[in-house]
């Protein structure tokens, strides 16, 4: 399992969302990708999700190139940007809609999907998704994402609108899936990022200004500047104050 | 296995026009009827009674095609649904194709009922068939498809549904006045028009023999010949599908 960036690049009109940033990352786990708003990161995200196109430089899904999406993106599942399902489909519908496109026969989809309305505590399946509370649309969008149970999940703050409680299930989700996938996550929480992640990338005006383990970030950015932490290396990062 | 993609999108498209589809289908057999209590009391003829009932689903093509096809092109970029629709491994271009095809299909349900209802008020008030009734029909169909093409090939390049919507009934609603302008006023005769290709569903059933000038008429001062509407109405799908698809392809969420 493998994302990997290079050179990757993109620009609208004047302003440069992201400037020539590369990383490669392997293997199972969470990895953090940090930033302040407007940094890049959603930026990032869409371009592996073949939601835009990279105005120069490439990524990569295992090995294969975003710019034959059909093939590289069969084994990736992406939340990004906040996104809601079709107001005018039940639950039901938009989850079997979701695992028609990703070619799921009629059992696996079935068991599937009774397996994530106990998981995530979905509500009536035959309640249309227009009429769901943003907690709840939160919440079936994250069961569209793990319906197909592929190997990489790309997670831009997936716990955004969700109530503590609601939070809670999903981390207790994602430390299972670490187990077993790749998986990219976004957020602005540093405790959720510090009690979820293995690694992180920090990005700042599209281009990285750090990565490493948590522990080594926190040692060698937030170290010895007032409080320790994740949050103090992250301020120091973003703020420039090293 | 690229089937299963195809019929997701054709039937969530099918399901969300549902509605107007069946709203547009009752209101046909209405706009039937009335049309033939209007020719009791207007003395209408045959012909004018066919006539009519021909441009009725001439106008009505243009409405309901761009009802259900102006949000083929745009509802993924608009609405948030598109980041976890379009972030799926699928061809963009079977997204687009399912859903012309689910609107053009269904597009063929209020038009069938015009042409049946309008056959059966025509053998009951004046006991006699529709002339060309089958041609019509065929050509209504051809009409049919190239509406859905125009109007989803314009969503596909506009932010907001709004804007295909106006434009396509500016464009079937404003066609006769086009055409009294350019057609009776100027003498241009208006073949780049899309309309204009489809009064021919008109054309065929209105007259023993088609004119393709009539002084005396200011709004339709010009109708098309059969193969020049035919050749009118397939520019008008290839042009718009192709754009259609090059646009939603290479767009950006």
């Amino acid at each position: 399992m493998e994302i990997r960036a290079v050179n990757l690049t993109k620009r609208f009109g004047s302003s440069i969302a992201l400037d020539s940033i590369n990383f490669d990352i392997k293997g199972k786990g969470i990895i953090g990708y940090l930033g302040p708003n407007g940094a890049g990161k959603t930026t990032t995200f869409k371009i592996l999700s073949n939601l835009i196109k990279p105005t120069s430089g490439e990524a990569f899904i295992n090995g294969i190139s975003i710019k034959n999406h059909m093939e590289a993106l069969k084994n990736v599942s992406s939340l990004v940007d906040d996104p809601e399902p079709y107001s005018d489909m039940t639950i039901r519908e938009f989850l079997e809609f979701i695992g028609m496109i990703r070619r799921m026969d009629d059992k696996t989809l079935s068991k599937r999907i009774e397996e994530l309305r106990k998981e995530l505590r979905l509500e009536d399946l035959n309640k249309k998704c227009g009429n769901l509370s943003k907690g709840n649309k939160q919440r079936v969008v994250i069961a569209a994402v793990l319906l197909p149970d592929t190997d990489i999940l790309l997670l831009d703050e997936p716990t955004s609108g969700l109530d503590p409680a609601e939070a809670y299930d999903i981390k207790n989700i994602l430390k299972k899936l670490k187990k077993t996938k790749l998986i990219m996550l976004s957020s602005h929480l540093l405790d959720e990022v510090r009690e979820l992640c293995d690694y992180v990338i920090l990005i700042d005006k599209g281009k990285i200004i750090a990565e490493g383990r948590i522990g080594s970030i926190i040692k060698k950015f937030g170290k010895g500047r007032g409080e320790k932490g994740l949050e103090k290396a992250y301020i120091n990062l973003v703020r420039g104050k090293l | 296995m690229k089937n299963l993609a195809f019929r997701a999108f054709f039937h969530a498209e099918l399901k969300r026009i549902k509605s107007p589809i069946i709203a547009f289908s009752f209101l046909s057999v209405i706009i039937v009827i009335l049309t033939g209590l209007l020719s009791f009391k207007a003395v209408f003829n045959s012909t004018e009674f066919f006539e009519s009932i021909s441009l009725v689903i001439w106008l009505m093509i243009g409405l309901v095609a761009t009802n259900v096809s102006a949000g083929i092109g745009v509802m993924d970029f608009n609405e948030k649904a598109g980041l976890i629709v379009l972030s799926q491994p699928v061809d963009r271009k079977i997204i687009f194709f399912s859903r012309v095809l689910a609107a053009f299909l269904a597009l063929i349900l209020p038009l069938s009922i015009l042409y049946l209802s309008g056959f059966a008020a025509g053998e009951l008030i004046y006991k006699i068939a529709m002339p060309n009734l089958f041609l019509s029909y065929g050509l209504a169909i051809l009409y049919a498809f190239s509406f859905v093409a125009l109007v989803a090939g314009v969503s596909s390049f506009s932010k907001e549904k709004s804007a295909p919507l106006s434009f396509g009934l500016t464009f079937a609603l404003l066609a006769v006045f086009v055409f009294a302008v350019l057609g009776r006023f100027l003498g241009i005769e208006p073949w780049f028009f899309l309309p204009y290709g489809g009064l021919i569903i008109s054309g065929v059933v209105s007259a023993p023999y088609l004119m393709h000038i009539n002084p005396g008429n200011y709004f339709f001062y010009y109708v098309p010949y059969i193969s020049e509407a035919i050749l009118i109405m397939v520019v008008y799908s290839v042009i718009f599908t192709i754009l259609g698809v090059v646009y939603y392809s290479r767009r950006e969420v």
